[in-house]
């Protein structure tokens, strides 16, 4: 684990060998993670690893070198290169600002006694618990796991930061003989908060409910949408929607719609750093705090993200989103979406004919400008029919844009649940959408 | 190194495991980035680290250090590990047997990419994005040249010990146009570059300048062009989409862990059975043949041994149409009650080997180009990928290409579209399959960041492909709103 006192350690080192103003950031990761297949654990690893990255910036330019061999040679030999490699730069066009007279951030979330609660044996025992429940003609297939990460970022002004946090993940596919699967996935910081078996049992139920499913053709439906396939859509939403950077190159869905009704009006999108159901990271990579910003309020897109350069552009303020020094625009780590008055059971109820789609399976943009996604239902697509889940439907792909989507919601659920995203959670509701366009389907016809 | 490497092998012998190996992983990458004929990012990365894999009494166990002080202790947890596995084990894990192995191998290079002038690099990439920029609808343009040198070391305790040298350089051009509000892009070589294991020669082969202004002519033409029609269409994938055409509905899916089920959680599954090799499964038509080689001069999935100390080779997957074969590790094949094929590979020092792709390539036809045009009476040539998107089961694919050039009455008419869009069934289209062009249209593309198991691994993998004609196909997709 590493200390705050270790990685400002390794902060000073760095920044007391250099005349050029340096910033340095650090990532610690531990992971252990046992994986399951055929009811069997058949991949079960541990890693540990520190890497150090020195970022340093002269005559408008920024010398970048990382390396995880942490002596104190080895690190001051990356500084070296860092200098060497700087002098050979062109010079750039931006002067970067220097981050100076900040107070120190640090939020130290650890957890210890996860790595009691659940070591290597405590998995397996756990697993197995879980999995001895199925019935002989299911299997199950997932991967828990312990994760300790530190993030600290420095400069040569002094100032510090410093964010640990420990979370166990589990991700569990129950599936019959025959195909059918159900599927969860959760993330806690805190044992409690976890029940292995009963997280299995809803991914068993659901598989259940999916045995001998119907071939229906893809057309429009009326979908009600889980958490789970909700936060895929709402992910990339906050990374073509609402990047400064793919608004600046006119690649994004909402270019030049900052202030206007781009969604419908029952749609609140935030991003929101002090949640307690997303990611405890204050600061961003260029060691700025991050603000929370009102994303979508009523429809209307109020503010999007951005780091250094992108805010520079449009002489803004950086909203302190940065992935970096490179100018990739600000991106919302911290995606929580507002519920409503629903709920799962009510939407059903009020569908006369539709899917309910459980999650999608490898989401891609089709087409940025027009906000077009792709992907394959999974792990559980229903027929409702008057009101009730009739039966089980063969999965399908729908090709659909966030516009459409987010502009024909007609409930959504007062329960909501954190979801996963490209970095940490997403905390959503489930919502029910009109005319969602399906245009493939999943079986080979022979 | 060795000496130390050997003394923690002997002390996992004494623990009584069934096998284990130690892996020293040493990797420096050098990354440049331009974007308006300005430097965006330009960062030098190095990883190093150890990983032990143990299997004692048939169960898995990994662990793994940055620190070589922390061998032994990595050692003692990967047993640890491996016991704890046992709590939940079905089928004790077995090997197919192999050689024991000395050896190095380097990948041949003329030119070490890490002693050309970092100046030179970054003016290769400035001066091709001028010559893209020359066309007033070229509003942006972004470079990019990756190079990676990875020194490992693999031992075994089956008295097998490989050194390898292993080199990767590569990258491309691409150009933005926009026009009414529409941007559109394309790329050389092919969208996110073209990289293979080779030194600095294989950016100088690429010839960036030379294709810098017709491609920013291109963008120019794309963003003022129509959108692609829909409908079902007689079509030529360009070797371009081809690699990811081959990638997603043929390369994923004969993996054999993932046929037997361990990515279902995550990656998925595959439609593919193990019973297909006997029952001689139609995967294509007789135009479909497809190997797996790890050989190939320069292709990016190249190498000498692969992490379970197989030495590289090629075999065949697809014949004719008719699946042969899978790509499969010691773990997976002895199921077959074969030897490995050798592709278990993993992503650095931190992770497990798994089965991963190598150069997976269609072979070439006997066509010219102009003769698969000339077989379609209104078609499409589709060329670049865009967007990629398949089930997980690899059935339903869907993808999206930078362009569409116009067919008709047998010959190219020089109109093109933007946006195209075009999907199938994995077997349906194989065997929509009705000509391949020859060795003379033959390219390599290497695709560096394929996305496989938990903890997430990348791989560097390559697809070698003709450009290739199917009938029937489904362009577009109904009202994407």
């Amino acid at each position: 684990m590493l200390t705050k006192k270790r990685a400002y350690e390794i902060i000073d080192l760095i920044t007391s060998h250099t005349n050029y103003y340096v910033a340095v950031d650090i990532t610690m990761k531990q992971e252990g993670l046992t994986r399951f297949a055929n009811s069997e654990i058949h991949q079960n690893v541990y890693n540990d690893d520190c890497d150090v990255k020195i970022n340093l910036f002269g005559d408008k330019k920024i010398s970048i070198v990382s390396t995880n061999v942490l002596d104190d040679a080895a690190l001051l030999e990356a500084l070296k290169d860092a200098e060497n490699k700087l002098e050979f730069l062109p010079v750039g066009q931006l002067e970067l600002p220097e981050l100076k007279d900040s107070p120190e951030i640090v939020s130290e979330s650890y957890n210890d006694s996860l790595n009691t609660d659940f070591d290597t044996l405590k998995r397996a025992e756990l697993l197995k618990q879980s999995i001895d429940l199925l019935e002989d003609d299911f299997i199950a297939a997932g991967a828990f796991s312990l994760k300790n990460i530190v993030l600290a970022w420095g400069n040569s002004h002094g100032v510090k930061r410093y964010v640990s946090n420990s979370s166990v993940d589990l991700n569990a596919m129950v599936m019959h003989e025959s195909g059918a699967s159900g599927y969860i996935e959760t993330s806690v910081s805190d044992a409690k908060d976890l029940d292995v078996i009963t997280e299995f049992t809803k991914a068993y139920n659901k598989s259940k409910q999916g045995l001998n499913p119907i071939s229906i053709e893809p057309e429009k439906y009326d979908v009600i949408l889980e958490p789970l396939a909700v936060g895929d859509i709402l992910m990339f939403t906050g990374y073509i929607g609402a990047n400064s950077k793919f608004h600046q190159i006119g690649m994004s869905c909402f270019t030049g719609k900052v202030g206007e009704q781009v969604m419908g009006a029952n749609i609140n999108i935030s991003d929101d750093i002090m949640h307690p159901k997303t990611n405890n990271l204050p600061f961003d990579f260029e060691g700025h705090p991050r603000q929370s910003l009102k994303i979508i309020e009523k429809g209307i897109l109020r503010n999007i993200a951005y780091d250094t350069i992108t805010a520079m552009a449009e002489s803004k303020e950086t909203t302190g989103h940065s992935v970096g020094y490179a100018g990739e625009g600000g991106i919302p780590l911290n995606l929580v979406m507002e519920g409503g008055n629903s709920s799962l059971e009510k939407m059903i109820q009020s569908t006369k004919k539709g899917l309910l789609v459980s999650r999608f399976h490898y989401m891609n943009i089709v087409d940025p400008t027009q906000g077009v996604l792709t992907a394959l239902t999974r792990d559980g697509l229903f027929l409702i029919e008057d009101g009730k889940v009739t039966k089980p439907v063969y999965n399908l792909r729908f090709t659909d844009s966030i516009s459409h989507v987010f502009n024909n919601v007609v409930e959504l659920s007062k329960e909501r649940e954190k979801t996963p995203g490209f970095f940490g959670n997403l905390y959503v509701p489930a919502i029910k959408v009109k005319d969602f366009s399906f245009t493939g389907k999943t079986q080979i016809e022979s | 190194m060795k000496s130390i490497i050997e003394q923690e092998l002997s002390f996992l012998k004494r623990q009584g495991v069934d096998y284990a190996d130690i892996r020293m992983v040493d990797t420096k990458i050098e990354d440049i980035e331009t974007e308006n004929g300005q430097v965006k990012e330009i960062s030098n990365r190095r990883s190093k680290g150890f990983g032990i894999r143990v299997i004692l009494d048939g169960s898995l166990g990994f662990s793994s250090t940055q620190d070589v002080n922390s061998l032994h202790d990595t050692a003692v947890k990967a047993v640890d590990i491996a016991k704890a596995s046992r709590i939940l084990q079905k089928e004790k894990i077995d090997l197919a047997k192999k050689e024991s192995i000395v050896d190095t191998y380097k990948t041949p290079i003329e030119v070490d990419p890490f002693s050309v002038q970092l100046k030179e690099k970054i003016d290769l990439l400035t001066s091709s994005e001028a010559l893209m920029k020359e066309d007033p609808d070229v509003t942006r343009t972004t470079g990019r040249l990756i190079f990676q040198r990875q020194d490992k070391i693999y031992a075994d305790t089956e008295d097998s010990y490989i050194v390898q040298e292993l080199f990767e350089s590569g990258g491309g051009i691409t150009a933005f146009a926009t026009y009414e509000g529409d941007t559109q892009a394309r790329s050389y070589p092919n969208s996110g570059g073209n990289y293979g294991t080779a030194g600095y020669e294989y950016v100088t082969a690429l010839d960036l300048k030379s294709n810098a202004k017709r491609i920013g002519e291109e963008a120019s033409r794309l963003v003022r062009a129509e959108e692609c029609p829909s409908g079902l269409f007689d079509v030529v994938v360009n070797s371009d989409q081809m690699t990811l055409q081959i990638h997603e509905s043929i390369g994923h899916p004969i993996e054999l862990d993932r046929i037997f089920g361990s990515e279902a959680a995550y990656a998925g599954m595959s439609f593919v059975h193990v019973d297909m090799l006997e029952e001689q499964y139609r995967y294509g038509s007789e135009h479909v043949n497809i190997v797996a080689d790890a050989t190939i001069p320069q292709a990016l999935g190249t190498f000498g041994y692969d992490d379970d100390g197989i030495k590289a080779h090629a075999t065949t997957i697809i014949d004719k149409g008719i699946i042969k074969n899978f790509i499969t590790s010691r773990d997976t094949a002895v199921k077959l009650d074969q030897p490995s094929n050798g592709t278990n590979r993993a992503d650095g020092w931190g992770n497990i080997p798994i089965v991963r792709m190598t150069n997976i390539s269609i072979l070439p036809g006997d066509y010219e180009l102009d003769e698969l045009f000339a077989g379609i009476d209104d078609g499409l040539f589709l060329s670049t990928n865009k967007s990629w998107s398949i089930d997980d089961k690899r059935i339903n694919f869907q993808f999206a290409t930078e362009i569409a050039y116009e067919i008709k009455e047998g010959r190219l008419t020089g109109k093109i579209y933007k946006n195209p869009i075009y999907s199938g069934i994995t077997p349906e289209f194989w065997n929509s399959c009705d000509g391949v062009a020859n060795k003379d249209h033959w390219q390599v593309y290497g695709t560096p960041n394929c996305g496989k198991g938990q903890p997430g691994q990348s791989a560097h993998v390559a697809h070698g492909s003709s450009p290739t004609r199917f009938r029937n196909v489904k362009v577009g997709v109904v009202d994407a709103n």
